[in-house]
């Protein structure tokens, strides 16, 4: 009998620590560290943004459940939408709207290590020897967050870059790993302490910030939350968190972006252009060169980099535009090394071709052949 | 004295390229003009006068540039026109500053627009433009 018992309780504990285990599957990080996990379940029970976002795109339904499937093939994946949509139909129940990214393409991208700092939250701990657990949960979160802000940003009115080229930022700068923080960088986006500053000016991000708090849109509904809260207190940059956990801060991380990015489009971009964009408005290039000139703003080289390659490639024709930004363009050596006016951009495109390897078929192929964009849903 | 270390090393650097030898010249100007513009001895009361004339005839110099390259067969793009629009967006906050009435505000913006144009680099040329601003706004 007590032989029986222990059997018993041997077979419940291995029972229990493989079902713990199961639903801590890592994408990324090692499963013993969970701060991110615990990150995610308190947000979804006391964040009002994360309540929205779960809303907005059914998290959690048989819908998106079958959007995260990790290991379906992307022809596979369409097949289970398709049923969710019929029984939506009969249900009268309305669809979600779709996730942005294709769910392997974030893996594929959370599968690249950096050699910097991840930070705890809520306790702000820095530390390079922690390896946090990142799960399908939440990667598949971080999609309906982006999802969510790019269609707000878009209903608002506001520039808005590629998908795909959003992609390759994210991919470069963390890998979608939210914790993630360099000396200056933080979060998913590594957001410097004047990128944040630039949201909140009045002349510069701040208008944007305040259409957002000011919406009553559906699409808005998680970012409106967010704005209202920065707009009556702004967050500090030196506060790691502010701009990492999820609940608050990760999101945050991402509405910055869009902020920051519509913001260069509009302040330093495009008055460089303004007859350029007019001749070829209508241009079936014309957004890709918009979304490639307004990451390189958003890259290292900044503002002035953007500047100067919208001054030097707008006599050229949308085409040869594109052809030409696709290569090294280079100022004068000084001390041995030019400065690469696109090394941003170029920096994505080399990044691009590593994530290609990490991806399993029809997508891998597709994405060597078409890059990023094979990893865009919509 | 790093300045004309620089120099040095471009004089010795230009020449080896394809690129056309007035195109050269044109960026040895340019670039004497931009340090002398850096170095120079102006207040609020001269920045108009001494700034502005001196940014215009860099944004003359890449105009120049632009002409020779237009004349080039294949959409050419030096490096020395690279160069001269990423140095004159960099100089433009002090440019736009003495332009203005140099009032907090404008000094809040050439200050601002300058840290975005260096977010993560520092270097000579970002050091020396903020002492331009710093002379036109502390």
């Amino acid at each position: 009998m007590k032989l029986h018992s222990q059997i018993a309780l041997s077979i419940a504990f291995l029972l229990s620590s493989t079902i713990a285990h199961a639903q801590l599957a890592c994408v990324s990080g090692k499963s013993s560290h969970t701060n991110m996990v615990l990150q995610m379940h308190n947000a979804k029970s006391a964040s009002a943004i994360t309540e929205a976002i779960y809303k907005q795109y059914k998290l959690g339904t048989s819908t998106q459940a079958q959007a995260g499937c990790v290991g379906c093939s992307a022809s596979v994946a369409k097949r289970p939408d398709g049923i969710a949509q019929v029984a939506s139909a009969i249900e009268g129940i309305p669809q979600a709207p779709k996730l942005l990214f294709n769910p392997q393409c974030l893996q594929g991208s959370n599968n690249f290590e950096a050699e910097v700092g991840q930070v705890s939250c809520p306790s702000g701990q820095r530390s390079k020897s922690t390896n946090l657990c990142q799960t399908e949960e939440i990667l598949n979160y971080q999609n309906a967050t982006i999802s969510s802000f790019i269609s707000c940003s878009k209903k608002l009115g506001l520039p808005t870059i590629s998908p795909s080229v959003l992609y390759g930022i994210y991919s470069l700068e963390s890998g979608f790993k939210p914790q993630y923080s360099s000396r200056r960088g933080l979060g998913m986006g590594q957001l410097t302490n004047i990128f944040v500053q630039d949201a909140h000016q009045k002349w510069r991000g701040g208008e944007n910030l305040r259409k957002m708090a000011q919406s009553d849109l559906q699409e808005c509904s998680a970012a409106k939350i967010l704005a209202q809260k920065d707009l009556k207190s702004k967050p500090r940059h030196s506060n790691s968190c502010s701009f990492i956990q999820i609940g608050e801060g990760m999101e945050r991380n991402i509405l910055y972006t869009m902020i920051g990015l519509a913001t260069s489009w509009e302040k330093d971009i495009s008055p460089k252009m303004n007859s350029y964009l007019t001749k070829y408005a209508n241009h079936p290039s014309i957004e890709e060169i918009k979304s490639l000139l307004m990451a390189n703003a958003y890259g290292s080289g900044g503002r002035a980099a953007a500047r100067a390659l919208a001054n030097r490639l707008s006599g050229l024709p949308p085409e040869k535009l594109l052809a030409t930004i696709k290569k090294p363009i280079s100022g004068v050596p000084m001390r041995g090394r030019a400065r690469t006016l696109n090394g941003y951009t170029l920096k994505i495109a080399t990044r691009q071709k590593d994530i290609a390897s990490k991806l399993k078929e029809p997508l891998k192929s597709a994405f060597e052949k078409e890059g990023a964009k094979a990893c865009i849903t919509q | 004295m790093h300045y004309s270390i620089i120099l040095t090393a471009l004089l010795a650097s230009v020449s080896y390229a394809t690129t056309p030898k007035e195109v050269a010249g044109i960026y040895l100007n340019f670039e004497t003009k931009k340090l002398e513009l850096l170095k120079a001895d102006f207040d609020k009361k001269t920045a108009k006068d001494k700034v502005v004339p001196a940014y215009q005839a860099l944004e003359k110099a890449l105009a120049d540039v632009k002409n020779i390259e237009s004349k080039s067969k294949d959409d050419l793009l030096t490096a020395e026109g690279n160069q001269m629009a990423y140095d004159l967006e960099i100089l433009a906050p002090i440019k736009d500053l003495a332009a203005g009435l140099m009032s907090k505000e404008d000094c809040d913006k050439a200050r601002h627009e300058h840290a975005l144009n260096f977010p993560v680099v520092e270097d000579e040329d970002s050091t020396a433009i903020a002492k331009a601003i710093d002379k036109l706004c502390n």
